[in-house]
């Protein structure tokens, strides 16, 4: 009897040890790691108005898209990886990018692709390099002449510079 | 004594038995990849099936790869026999490990890599490493893949022993979960690791422009391992050919500045490097037509077209022969293209 209660124990103790694995294995890192690590954190929530309608990375498309009054070219692509299809909205002035989460598409980029517009803070396509800072502040990264603003809700403002000049400008999610 | 036997009897009886249910119930348990559910996850594992045969191009890299070449049309025009490893986002370590895994089982004399996964520089996702890996036969390449490949939060041991990572799946177990994990019905959904798509979605609007990058550098990481599958074909003595399939859209846009980084490693590595972007009006491609998403990938038309013409470089530039006079080879073929042929049709 003492015997049987002994491998009894050991068996039980097996199963535990297997269990304790199991749960283990599951337990996975939820935090967040979508920042640069260098750049700031401010308060700001980075958008671009366009045509009278407030773009913000993040927001949902269909909205955003229906607003503006401009006829556009459009591309859609699947993913290698995963579900739902990413959007491509090209106007004169601003190309909108899509996600899909769910069902649901959001605005994971917009892109500024020439000098007929200004961003909501007057930086223009072939602005001074200087004013990037001027108008945005210093607390940025900046990478091969290429500023990261991070703000809040998980959008940037990515400015590209050459010859001290701006070249491109993007409001990103994530 | 008899105590002791009994204990002993007792304890490894309960272990034989423990292991074997724990065995079951991890094939029950893991994703079923088959013709109707994931059907790219089980690519990796398929190739076994063919690992007898002499293939004399191996094609390898991610689905610009799985969806270009059609072997056996290749054989069928050409007379030569080869295999696609290659899966969805197989990045460039993947696509080393899955090489060196290829080489113990037989020594083509081409292969050929598709530059696209080289702007990874990291893992990109957990679905992606399991399609890969988990259908890799265990061995010292598969442990030095996982290690390579894994994403922040997965364990090596969750490789080792899948059902710790998808024990949580029985609350979504079906029939064909049961049946597939004692082989019934299991079928092959590659042609040789191509993976046949017959729908045709037109691409509109070609893609002229990628979204602008901070670093338009190949990562160091995977240009790494580009070099370790030079160095490796170099010493199994077969050539490595770089191709760029011909299929660009936003999302998986192919820059300039790439190109020449790849036209350059090419130039001083002795590597033959083929741009199939350049050459879509010579390949006979149309957009409306040879592909079936919206010109990400190619379909079975355009895969085809591009087979046909790769094919002729592959005999009158890197000088293979066709083989199609081995008996026993061709046999095997004639069965592959069979089978091809009934896919295509039934669309």
């Amino acid at each position: 009897m003492n015997n049987k209660f002994r491998v009894i124990c050991f068996l039980f103790v097996i199963c535990a040890i297997l269990a304790a694995f199991a749960l283990v294995s599951c337990e996975k890192d939820d935090s967040d790691n979508t920042d640069d690590g260098n750049s700031q954190n401010s308060g700001v929530v980075y958008s671009i108005t366009y045509k009278g309608v407030k773009l913000t990375p993040g927001g949902e498309a269909k909205a955003a898209v229906e607003a503006i009054d401009e006829e556009y070219s459009y591309e859609e692509v699947g993913s290698c990886i995963g579900d739902g299809k990413d959007k491509r909205y090209s106007y004169t002035s601003i190309r909108i990018e899509t996600v899909n989460n769910d069902g649901v598409d959001y605005i994971s980029a917009i892109y500024v692709l020439n000098d007929l517009i200004s961003t909501d803070e007057k930086l223009t396509i072939g602005s001074p390099e200087a004013d990037i800072v001027q108008k945005y502040g210093d607390g940025c990264a900046v990478q091969n002449g290429v500023y990261t603003y991070t703000g809040k809700d998980k959008t940037k403002l990515r400015v590209f510079t050459k010859d001290e000049s701006v070249t491109s400008i993007a409001y990103l999610w994530n | 004594m008899k105590k002791k036997i009994f204990t002993v009897v007792s304890v490894t009886a309960f272990l034989v038995i423990l292991i074997f249910a724990l065995f079951i119930a991890q094939n029950i348990l893991m994703p079923k990849y088959s013709a109707t559910h994931i059907p790219d996850g089980a690519l990796t594992s398929e190739y076994y099936a063919e690992a007898h045969i002499e293939h004399d191009v191996i094609f390898i890299g991610d689905c610009e790869v799985y969806e270009s070449f059609v072997p056996a049309k290749l054989w069928e025009e050409y007379g030569i026999s080869s295999y696609v490893r290659g899966n969805a986002q197989q990045l460039a370590w993947h696509s080393y490990y899955l090489l060196e895994e290829t080489f113990k089982y037989e020594k083509p004399k081409v292969v050929v890599f598709n530059v696209l996964a080289l702007k990874y520089g990291e893992p990109q996702s957990e679905e992606a490493n399991r399609k890969v890996l988990d259908g890799m036969k265990w061995s010292g390449t598969k442990m030095d893949a996982v290690r390579a490949s894994m994403t922040e939060g997965e364990t090596l041991i969750s490789y080792l022993f899948p059902i710790l990572r998808y024990h949580t799946r029985f609350k979504e177990l079906e029939k064909s979960d049961f049946s597939a994990a004692f082989g019934i019905n299991d079928t092959v959904v590659s042609d040789s690791g191509y993976l046949i798509q017959t729908d045709i979605v037109p691409q509109t609007t070609p893609s002229s422009e990628g979204a602008p990058l901070m670093d338009y550098t190949l990562p160091k990481k995977s240009m790494k391992y580009l070099d370790m599958m030079r160095e490796l074909c170099k010493r199994n003595g077969a050539e490595l050919v770089l191709v760029k399939a011909p299929t660009n859209s936003f999302k998986y846009f192919w820059y300039d500045e790439w190109e020449e980084q790849i036209d350059e490693y090419a130039e001083q590595n002795g590597l033959r490097y083929y741009n199939f972007l350049e050459c879509v009006d010579e390949i006979g491609l149309d957009f409306t037509h040879d592909t079936y998403d919206a010109g990400v990938h190619l379909n079975v038309y355009g895969a085809e077209k591009l087979t046909s013409y790769f094919g002729a470089i592959l005999r009158d530039e890197l000088g293979l022969k066709d083989t199609s006079d081995d008996a026993e080879l061709s046999a095997f073929w004639q069965g592959k293209l069979e089978i091809y042929n009934e896919r295509k049709s039934k669309g």
